[in-house]
């Protein structure tokens, strides 16, 4: 029998299978898989870009994509559609805390609206007339909580004002406006921190130092490397004791043509050097970049996450994990004793990534629904979808 | 003396005589006899069940799969009447808690020995090779081990159909410098029971 044929064929074969490692071992990788667990109470394919609670202990939860708003009680399971000021269409949601208890602000057809129960909305005008744009929280120095939200707005100078809200009987109107000057570029602002001694704010390509009330901008530092210096994304402060490692600022970019993001640190702000740059990963089309986002720090294992997104709805990766005291990076997470990196959040973009004040954490995401891991009760909880 | 005494004897005779071709007919298909270059193509087919992880240091942990199935072909080349020695191209799907696909395609290298006992043939062998590890977007190239035995019964000489059952041991050892942990290598156990049909040629 002629054996050239099949031997060549096999040979080919052998030369033409390509062996792809991701960062995972297979059979390790099933060994840890656990099945999905959908509850059901929200749509599998809701975006979820702003995350927030109610009370002390907490026994609300509030989400929206910038449409409709929904809430649930902390022991329900099925989120109910929650109009804000009358209105179905949400734009963003955060809370502030303070006693008595917290309030949960909305914004509803660019007017500001709280509230301290979450179906009593208070209409809240701003000093200067601007229409609300946006909610960010303003993280404190352990990554995780917030008591205050900056607000952007939109007005005849686009984005330039701001206000802080930080209290859960405010002004009435709001004054407590942040001026990021004539300068300030037409982009708003997208994470903004309180590291103790100012407001640190970035739109654009610029970091702002603020002390409530002016804004005035800081030359930045990188690597020398223009491609990297397009489009802050992210921006925490990490100090105190339940962070281990090198205290200081982290700065998240996106990305940037065909380079893919990156993560910086610096222990003063503005004084950045790469902790991470041009990031990819093998869930995008070849050529996708990265491109980095929000900061939330996990004190379980003293790692900092970083969401990603990528130019395309249908494509993500999750997010990042950096572990702090090592100052090691990588696209899959190494606190993967659950499943994680088995299930397709790794494929996601990821629209907001919030830790309840009870320990739960939430990872909302673009056109995939809302994920939650207990990590409270345990590390090895499964992600579950909401 | 009886007087069908003689009849008797010569009916008797007579088919004796005629049964004596049969009888040799039948001790020549006794033993099927293979002879070296003789070849033979077997096609399997049947459940595979997934077993345990092993990690290289001994501890096991459960693979999370569910019950696959296996295809495969095996050409072999008889050396004499009960060594044979030939490769064989599998082909298994199992299924992971989230619906997931495993694909092992294993080619495997065999040496097997043949115990007979017409018209039956116990197959004992083993085989080694290496095997595409296909799972989501990662592939990986394995070592394998495959002992294996089987019972067949031969339906005629040129073709036997029976059973197999082969134990898959599959390596997948993970080294530092590379993006996978080493803590992440693992011994993989498959069973699997297939019917078999061979043509022997």
């Amino acid at each position: 029998m002629n054996l050239r044929i099949p031997l060549t064929g096999l040979a080919t074969l052998i030369l033409l299978a390509s062996c792809t490692a991701g960062t995972e071992g297979i059979f390790a990788s099933l060994e840890r898989e656990q099945k999905i667990v959908s509850l059901g109470g929200l749509n599998k394919y809701a975006t979820v870009t702003h995350m927030s609670e109610l009370g002390a202990p907490v026994n609300k939860y509030f989400i929206t994509g910038g449409q409709a708003m929904f809430s649930r009680a902390v022991s329900a399971v099925t989120w109910d559609k929650t109009p804000a000021g009358g209105r179905s269409d949400v734009a963003a949601v955060g809370t502030t805390g303070g006693a008595p208890g917290n309030t949960v602000w909305a914004i509803s057809g660019g007017t500001l609206y709280r509230s301290a129960d979450g179906s009593n909305w208070i209409s809240q005008p701003l000093s200067g007339g601007e229409a609300a744009y946006d909610l960010i929280p303003i993280r404190k120095s352990d990554g995780v909580s917030n008591d205050e939200l900056f607000l952007t707005t939109v007005g005849s100078d686009l984005y330039r004002y701001g206000y802080l809200v930080k209290s859960s009987s405010p002004s009435t109107p709001l004054t407590t406006r942040v001026d990021l000057g004539s300068a300030s570029s037409g982009l708003a602002v997208t994470s903004a921190i309180n590291d103790g001694a100012s407001y640190w704010l970035i739109n654009g390509a610029t970091l702002w130092q603020s002390n409530g009330a002016t804004a005035a901008e800081v030359a930045v530092t990188f690597d020398g490397n223009a491609a990297h210096e397009h489009g802050y994304q992210g921006l925490i402060y990490l100090s105190g004791a339940s962070v281990h490692g090198a205290n200081g600022y982290y700065l998240s970019t996106q990305s940037h043509g065909s380079t893919g993001g990156g993560l910086y640190f610096g222990t003063t702000a503005g004084n950045f050097t790469p902790v991470k740059t041009d990031v990819s990963s093998s869930n995008l089309s070849a050529g996708e970049p990265v491109s980095f986002q929000q900061f939330l720090y996990n004190d379980h294992n003293q790692s900092l996450w970083i969401s990603t997104g990528a130019s395309t709805l249908t494509e993500g990766t999750g997010y990042g994990e950096l572990m702090v005291p090592s100052n090691s990076f990588t696209m899959t997470p190494v606190t993967n004793t659950n499943n994680y990196n088995s299930s397709a959040i790794p494929t996601y973009s990821v629209g907001t990534l919030f830790r309840a004040s009870n320990g739960i954490y939430f990872l909302g995401t673009v056109a995939h629904g809302l994920w939650y891991w207990d990590i409270a009760t345990s590390t090895s909880s499964p992600w579950k979808q909401q | 003396m009886n007087k069908l005494f003689y009849p008797t004897v010569a009916l008797v005779l007579f088919l004796g005589t005629g049964v004596l071709p049969l009888g040799a007919q039948a001790t020549e298909l006794k033993y099927d006899h293979r002879v070296a270059g003789d070849r033979s193509l077997t096609i399997h087919l049947g459940p595979v069940f997934p077993e345990t992880f092993q990690t290289f240091s001994g501890s096991f942990a459960a693979t999370n799969l569910s019950l696959g199935a296996t295809l495969g072909i095996d050409l072999d080349f008889y050396l004499n009447d009960v060594f044979r020695l030939g490769g064989g191209l599998r082909g298994k799907a199992t299924f992971s808690p989230n619906n997931f696909t495993l694909f092992m395609v294993p080619i495997t290298f065999r040496a097997t020995w043949e115990l007979k006992y017409y018209p039956f043939s116990f197959p004992v062998g083993v085989a080694g090779g290496f095997s595409f590890t296909n799972y989501r977007s990662q592939t990986s190239f394995d070592p394998i081990l495959m002992p294996m035995v089987g019972a067949y019964w031969n339906m005629s000489s040129s073709w036997s159909f029976g059973l197999d059952a082969s134990q898959w041991i599959v390596f997948q050892p993970y080294y530092s410098g590379g993006s996978v942990p080493t803590s992440d290598s693992r011994i993989a156990y498959f069973a699997d029971i297939t019917l078999g049909a061979i043509y022997h040629f």
